[in-house]
Formats: structure tokens, C-alpha cells, sequence
């Protein structure tokens, strides 16, 4: 008894060729990822020979470049990446997540043929533009509203962040809401419930595990975001006590340090470090994510 | 009862519209924005001209703007092969289903890798192992890292939508695999794989926190020359102009500069979506 | 009576199902000979066997042999390629390719070395030649596509937009596209599964009367649902049951004192 493979047709170099630069190529993606994990961990690694864990990721003072008790604790700065990024699910969720219902359970074909592409061209958005809008036009604006005197602080940013992450939430969600099954939507409104409570009491339940999906990738989105945090969020590294205090997270002080870093000094060896810190949450999140949503396939 | 469930429905599913289309209509706002900042400082000076250190006024952003040009075009000419070969790879070479999921899994990890993630990589890898410094082959190789998952995410999506019975017909008339895909999958994909791909190298285009990793500049006295010079590039001159330069036009230099990029990316990726809407459209399966 | 394609004890499994049981049957030559039984039976897999199209599916295990041209090409050395260009297959939905007329009844022939001319910017610009001029026109492939379409009975249907989409034709056009362009490349022996369920009662009569005249060069193994289009053209019977084959005769006796009492059930219509 034989099984059969499918019949390499591998004679000829055209053949053989495009099998083995396509698998090349394939290789190299894998590769990428791996290299990027490899050199944070090589380059961030020899941090700790010098930092204990502790002082690292629970010390709130980050200041390597002072004169002379230079501090690397960067608990202040993943608080300030926290509260960005949590404000920003704040106006993201809401905002996606009506967005996904409209693409999905409201707009007509048509329509949603044409606005989904156009929601997720506001992701194509430079981030640096927006961050120049936070600080000629959103900045002042809360700082009015909220009598501080700057507005360079987490909830300017975050009202930026999250305008950027809600194309990832909107488009998740409403993968999410559409792979729920026909069927499930054409029993309910057979037993004459309305659309509305179709879509509250059976369609959003259903979708329940990839909206998960869908918020936690646009966490990781929001987690990621550099530019407009660089621009907007205040740049102090001192640690945040309201969402009106400005803030400094991961990203924006890789962005900031890594001019003032030399190679190979601890310095430059712990924004590496940071930056490995960011991977593994941004990784984190990305494999949970796709197990949900794996999972709702099979 | 019946009523206001429906009065109901109709709030909500407006407000869900109301919502939708505001959030599109944010894009309309940034431009009017841009417009009202920056727009007076744009002419064909500020366009054509190199970049004046001392009174801003004078020069223009030439440089930058051919930065990002070359950028673009670097970004394309890595990542479309690597991304459409990986594609074809995991869609039509690919027996084994572990692989498909492990070449998966890399790609949609490497999709939300942050930015300056990358940045930090292509300034680690490319500007200092490899020596190549903060150059325009230091920032293309870099950013096409960033746009190969989102290619292979389109192209992959293209090649699966092209139904298997062209891919049978073809076997059934003894072509062998690589003649199937050069001629029937191929073709037949392709222009769903590219269209995607252009908004990915607009998107690219306009990333800054790579190249204030790798190293772009603020002033050139030339233009780049061969891919291992420095470069100007719009996003990051953007930055620069809004964040630390002491000029009192510097905000409407920097609002102008954003236009340039915003128009630029926004030309590029509403144009690939309306081909992508009209070869859709036009589409025979 | 000589077979050209033969079957020794031919077993096909499927993700642990046993699709096809002990098969030994004899193709004749030049005739057509008609496979029909209820679905499920192992017809369509039977069919997929002879060309190696089973290689395709990837959980599906074969045992036994295909003799075409007194090689086993079942073997793992045999080439494919070539056996498919003998062995020709339409399948039972129109598929065209998503190419001009003429280039799909090319592609079988194109794929083997020769120059299409009228390929220009790759494809973008539509030759603007007219089907007369191709109909006297020198170039070998030319030639092969007139005589295709001319006997595939498509030719005057379709002469005057040779470069336009093929899926512009109707269904019943487009199936006969298909046999044109599995007949482009003269293989000896043509597999056909269903090819006519999709299409209505005067397509269908345009098929059978086409497979009628193509018998006299082609070998035509017909897989069919319809035991009336068995009874119309063919000359040998096989009746396929749970993945075994009950019998095989001429359509004569099958049709009118078929030896198993299965077969008679199932031509009388007990079952289907």
C-alpha cells in the first residue's frame, strides 16, 4: 500500500527553481522573526549582568544618563505605556466595535464593499501626522477643558492612539461578527425576534471569542504605537499619578535614548532590553489572539 | 413592546452608521487641518527646492520628498518578491500543514511587532553588523522587514481566492506545477496581491520611528546618490520640524510637510483601493 | 476484446474509507463506454485513478495497478505529466480558464513548447485578427484551435470572438470549450465526469451528439448520473455499486438482461 504525495514534477530547473526560492523565501520570514527575538535578546541580555531583575522592572526611576547614581528601573515607563494604551481601548472599543456592527450586520453589500477599505485606510494614517495634529490642535484643546497648563499629557494620547487603533478592532470584530454561522441569525429571526436582538442575544455572543481576539490585537497596536506618544505624551519620565500627567512609555524612550546612547554601553544594551520587554508582550498577545481565533475556525 | 424595540434598533443602527461614517470622515478633517496650518507655505519653491537651514523660508523639501521616493520604491522592489514567494509558497508548494502553520503564526506575529521594534533590529542588523550606517539600504531593508508580512497576508489572500478547478484543468492537461502557477494562479491573482501591496508601501512610506532608528537625516547638502548614503525622508522631517526645531514657521513647515506625505500615502492607497474595487468589479470568477 | 486502459484489482481508500474495492476492469478502444451508479458509488473516483488526478487529494491511498499502454502507471516513476496529455479529463462543471477563448483551447498545447503569436503586453491588448484570417491562417497553433473548435462543433459559435472571454460563453458552450480544449492536445483517451448535469436538455444534446462523432479517434469513458444518456450513446456499461464494480457488457445486454440482479434494480430505477 502506497500513499500518494503529490508527484514532484521536479525535471526541470524552471520547476525546481520556483520550489526552492519560494521555500527560500518562506524560510527567510521565519527567520525574520526569530533574528528579531535573537538580536534584542543578544544586544538586551547583558543589561542584567549589571541590573538586578528587580531594580529593572519594578524601579520607577529611569535615568541613565545622570551624573552619577545613573538609575534603570522601568516600571514608571510601562506604567505610562499601560495608561495609554488602556485610555485608548476606552475610546477604541466603543467606536470599533460600532464600526464592526455597521459593516456587518447593518450596511449593505455595497456599502460595506466600499467603506471597510475606507476604515482601514485611517490605519494608513502616518502616525507622525497625527501626532502633529495632537500638538498643534488636541493639545491646547484639552489643556482648556481640563485647565492644565500644557496638554502634552496620557490622555491626549491616548485619544490619539486610540483613533489609530480602532481600524484593527473595527476590522477583527467584524470578521468576528461575519463567520457567525447564517444559520444562527435565520433561526432567530424565524422565531420573529428583531434584528436588534438577533445581533444582542445571538450573533455578539457567538462572536464573543474574536472580538476577544480583536481588542487584544488592538491592544497590542496601541502598546506599539510610537510617534504620537513621542509627540504628545509629555516626555516625563517621572511616575504617572493621573491620566493628566504626562508620561514617557516604552516606545517613546527607545525613540528618545537611543540618540543619546553609545553602542555598546549599558545604556544602549537596556533599550534593548526594553525593546525585548515590548516583543514579548506585542508576541504575547499575538498568539493568544491567534489561538482564539484559530480555534473559532476549526 | 414591539415599537420601541424598533425605535430602538433604528437609534442604534444609526448611531452605529453615525459612527462609522465619522470615523472617515476624521480623514477629511486631518486634511482640512493640515490645509489650514500648512497649506500657505506650500508652492512649487517648497516643493522643488532643497532644504534651507538657516531661514527656513527659503528652501524647500525636495530632498525629502525624492527620500521617500527612493525609499518606496526600495521597500517594493524587496518586498514584493519575498512577500509574493512566500505566498506562493505556503498556497500552492506546501504539502506539510505544520509548516503552513509555523510560516503563519511567524507572519501574523511579525505584523504587530511595534515599529521601533524594527527600528531597533534594522539599526542592530543592518546599520551596524552589516556596516551599512544610516543609509537609505539601512532604512529600505528595514522597512520592507516591516511591510513582507502584510504583502504575504494579501498575496495569500489573493492566491486562495483563485478556485481550485483552474488549478485542476490545468493538471488535468499535463502542465506540471510551476506552469499552473505561472500561467493560470499567477495572473489570476496578482492584481488582488498587488493592490494590497501598494497600501502596505504607502504605509511604509510613512513610518518615522524606523528611521529615527536607523538614522535619517534633517539637512543634506546633496541628494543620495547611491543607496549608501544618508537620505531625507517626509516623515521624518515632519517630526523634526514639529518637535525640535526653534523657527516660528517651523509648525506650518511642519503642517506643510505632512500635507506632502499625507497626500502622497493617501493618493497611493485610495488609489489601490478603487483598482482594487474596479478589477474586482471586473472579474470574470 | 483489447483494452487500451486496464485495471488490475484496483483499491482506493479515502481518509480510512475504502472508496474502491478490487476494480479490474477493460477500457475498449474507440468506443464509449459509460460508468453509472448511484452516488457515492466510486465512479468519479474510479475515473480520477486513470489519470493520476487522485494524487491531488491529499488523504487518499492507492493500491493496485492501471495498466495504460502496458505500463503500470501507477508506479512511482511514471511520468505524470506525459499521461495526463494522453489521458484527457473533463470535468462536470464548465471551468475555463479566465483567459480569451482562444487561449484556453491553447493552453494544452502552448504548455508543451509552442509560441502563442498573438500574445502581445502580456495579454493586455486584444489581438484584433479576425477569425477568418486565423481560420486560413499558417501558424501551428492557429490550426490546432480551429480544428479543436471545428470538432468540438463550437467553431461558427464562436469564430468572431475567438479573444474574448471564454466565460462570456453559456454553460453548455463553455463545457464544450472544455472538451475542445482537452481534445487540443489528442490525447488517446478522453474522461468524462458528469459532464452534462449542469446543463439543460439541449446542451446536453449537443455534447452527446459531439462525443458520438469523437468515438471514432477517442477512447470516451463517460461517467453519467443519467442512465438514459447511457442507454443514447454508449457502447459498454459498467455499473459501479458501493465502490465495486458489478458488471460491465455491452450497453445492449446491460440494458436489456443485465447478469446481477443489483444492475437491474438500479436501471429500473429502484434505487439511485
Amino acid at each position: 500500500m502506497r500513499t500518494w504525495k503529490f508527484t514532484k514534477h521536479l525535471n526541470f530547473t524552471a520547476e525546481r527553481l520556483s520550489y526552492n526560492v519560494s521555500r527560500l523565501f518562506a524560510a527567510t520570514t521565519v527567520l525574520l522573526l526569530v533574528g528579531i527575538f535573537l538580536f534584542l535578546t543578544i544586544t538586551g541580555i547583558g543589561t542584567f549582568r549589571h541590573v538586578p531583575f528587580g531594580e529593572f522592572f519594578l524601579g520607577t526611576n529611569w535615568n541613565p544618563t545622570a551624573y552619577q547614581q545613573q538609575s534603570w528601573g522601568i516600571l514608571a515607563l510601562v506604567v505610562g505605556s499601560l495608561i495609554v494604551s488602556s485610555l485608548a481601548l476606552v475610546f477604541a472599543i466603543p467606536l470599533g466595535f460600532a464600526i464592526a456592527l455597521y459593516l456587518s450586520e447593518v450596511a449593505s453589500p455595497r456599502k460595506r464593499e466600499i467603506l471597510k477599505p475606507l476604515v482601514e485606510t485611517v490605519a494608513s494614517v502616518p502616525s507622525v501626522v497625527l501626532g502633529l495634529l495632537g500638538l498643534i490642535v488636541f493639545a491646547p484643546v484639552i489643556a482648556r477643558l481640563f485647565h492644565v497648563s500644557s496638554g502634552l499629557n496620557a490622555l491626549t494620547a491616548s485619544f490619539l492612539v486610540g483613533i489609530i487603533a480602532v481600524p484593527t478592532i473595527a476590522s477583527i470584530c467584524e470578521d468576528a461578527l461575519r463567520n457567525v454561522n447564517m444559520k444562527f441569525r435565520e433561526a432567530s429571526m424565524a422565531l420573529g425576534a428583531t434584528k436588534w436582538t438577533t445581533i444582542g442575544k445571538v450573533v455578539v455572543p457567538a462572536a464573543v471569542s474574536g472580538i476577544t481576539a480583536g481588542v487584544m490585537l488592538g491592544f497590542g497596536r496601541a502598546v506599539g504605537e510610537t510617534m504620537i506618544v513621542l509627540m504628545v505624551a509629555g516626555n516625563s519620565r517621572a511616575f504617572p499619578t493621573s491620566f493628566l500627567s504626562p508620561v514617557r512609555p516604552m516606545t517613546a524612550t527607545i525613540a528618545i535614548d537611543i540618540k543619546e546612547a553609545v553602542v555598546g554601553t549599558l545604556h544602549w544594551q537596556s533599550l534593548f532590553a526594553i525593546g525585548l520587554v515590548l516583543f514579548i508582550v506585542t508576541f504575547f498577545l499575538n498568539f493568544i489572539a491567534d489561538i482564539i481565533l484559530h480555534i473559532r475556525k476549526v | 413592546m414591539n415599537k420601541t424595540l424598533h425605535i430602538k434598533e433604528a437609534i442604534y443602527f444609526g448611531l452605529f452608521r453615525l459612527t462609522t461614517i465619522s470615523v472617515i470622515a476624521f480623514l477629511g478633517y486631518i486634511l482640512i487641518l493640515l490645509f489650514s496650518i500648512g497649506g500657505s507655505v506650500i508652492n512649487s519653491r517648497f516643493l522643488t527646492a532643497f532644504w534651507q537651514h538657516r531661514d527656513i523660508t527659503q528652501g524647500g523639501i525636495f530632498p525629502a520628498i525624492l527620500g521617500s521616493i527612493y525609499l518606496g520604491v526600495g521597500v517594493t522592489l524587496i518586498s514584493f518578491p519575498l512577500g509574493i514567494g512566500t505566498a506562493l509558497y505556503m498556497t500552492e508548494y506546501s504539502k506539510s500543514g505544520f509548516w503552513q502553520r509555523i510560516i503563519q503564526l511567524a507572519i501574523r506575529n511579525l505584523a504587530g511587532v511595534p515599529s521601533v521594534i524594527y527600528g531597533l533590529f534594522g539599526l542592530a542588523v543592518f546599520a551596524q553588523f552589516f556596516r551599512l550606517g544610516a543609509s537609505l539600504l539601512s532604512a529600505i531593508l528595514t522597512l520592507s522587514a516591516m511591510t513582507i508580512p502584510w504583502i504575504v497576508t494579501t498575496s495569500v489572500e489573493s492566491l486562495r481566492s483563485v478556485p481550485q478547478p483552474f488549478r485542476e484543468s490545468s493538471f488535468a492537461l499535463g502542465a506540471t506545477k510551476w506552469q499552473t502557477i505561472y500561467r493560470v494562479v499567477l495572473p489570476a491573482a496578482l492584481p488582488g496581491s498587488i493592490t494590497g501591496g501598494v497600501i502596505g508601501i504607502a504605509r511604509a512610506m510613512g513610518e518615522t520611528a524606523p528611521l529615527i532608528l536607523v538614522g535619517a537625516t534633517f539637512y543634506l547638502s546633496r541628494l543620495p546618490t547611491s543607496p549608501l548614503d544618508q537620505f531625507m525622508a517626509l516623515p521624518y522631517h515632519t517630526f523634526i520640524l514639529a518637535t525640535q526645531h526653534s523657527s516660528p514657521f517651523a509648525r506650518s513647515y511642519a503642517a506643510a510637510t505632512a500635507l506632502v506625505l499625507i497626500l502622497l500615502t493617501f493618493v497611493l492607497s485610495l488609489g489601490a483601493i478603487l483598482l482594487r474595487l474596479y478589477l474586482r468589479a471586473r472579474r470574470d470568477w | 476484446m483489447k483494452g487500451i486502459l486496464t485495471t488490475e484489482k484496483l483499491n482506493v481508500w479515502y481518509n480510512g474509507l475504502h472508496a474502491l474495492i478490487d476494480v479490474s476492469i477493460r477500457i475498449p478502444q474507440c468506443k464509449i463506454t459509460a460508468l453509472i451508479g448511484a452516488s457515492g458509488s466510486g465512479k468519479s473516483t474510479f475515473l480520477r485513478s486513470l489519470n493520476r488526478m487522485l494524487d491531488m487529494i491529499s488523504n487518499s491511498t492507492v493500491q493496485g495497478k492501471v495498466f495504460y499502454n502496458s505500463e503500470n502507471s501507477l508506479e512511482s516513476n511514471t511520468d505524470v505529466v506525459t499521461l495526463r496529455r494522453a489521458i484527457g479529463m473533463v470535468f462536470q462543471n464548465p471551468t475555463p480558464f479566465p483567459k480569451s477563448i482562444y487561449d484556453n483551447v491553447a493552453y494544452g498545447v502552448e504548455i508543451q513548447g509552442t509560441k502563442n503569436k498573438h500574445h502581445r503586453f502580456l495579454g493586455l491588448i486584444k489581438p484584433t485578427i479576425t477569425g477568418d484570417e486565423i481560420e486560413h491562417s499558417d501558424d501551428p497553433l492557429d490550426r490546432i484551435v480551429v480544428r479543436s473548435l471545428q470538432e468540438a462543433a463550437l467553431w461558427e459559435e464562436v469564430k468572431d470572438r475567438l479573444f474574448q472571454s471564454a466565460f462570456r460563453l453559456s454553460g453548455g458552450q463553455q463545457q464544450r470549450l472544455c472538451i475542445a480544449r482537452a481534445i487540443a492536445v489528442r490525447p488517446k483517451i478522453l474522461l468524462l465526469d458528469e459532464p452534462c448535469s449542469d446543463l439543460d436538455p439541449l446542451s446536453t444534446r449537443k455534447i452527446e451528439e459531439l462525443l458520438l462523432r469523437l468515438k471514432k479517434n477517442y477512447t470516451i469513458v463517460i461517467v453519467t448520473h443519467n442512465i438514459h444518456q447511457a442507454k443514447r450513446i454508449s457502447d459498454y456499461v459498467g455499473f459501479f455499486h458501493l465502490g465495486k464494480l458489478i458488471e460491465i457488457d455491452t450497453s445492449a445486454k446491460m440494458f436489456s438482461n443485465p447478469k446481477n440482479a443489483l444492475t437491474k434494480q438500479y436501471i429500473q430505477g429502484y434505487f439511485g
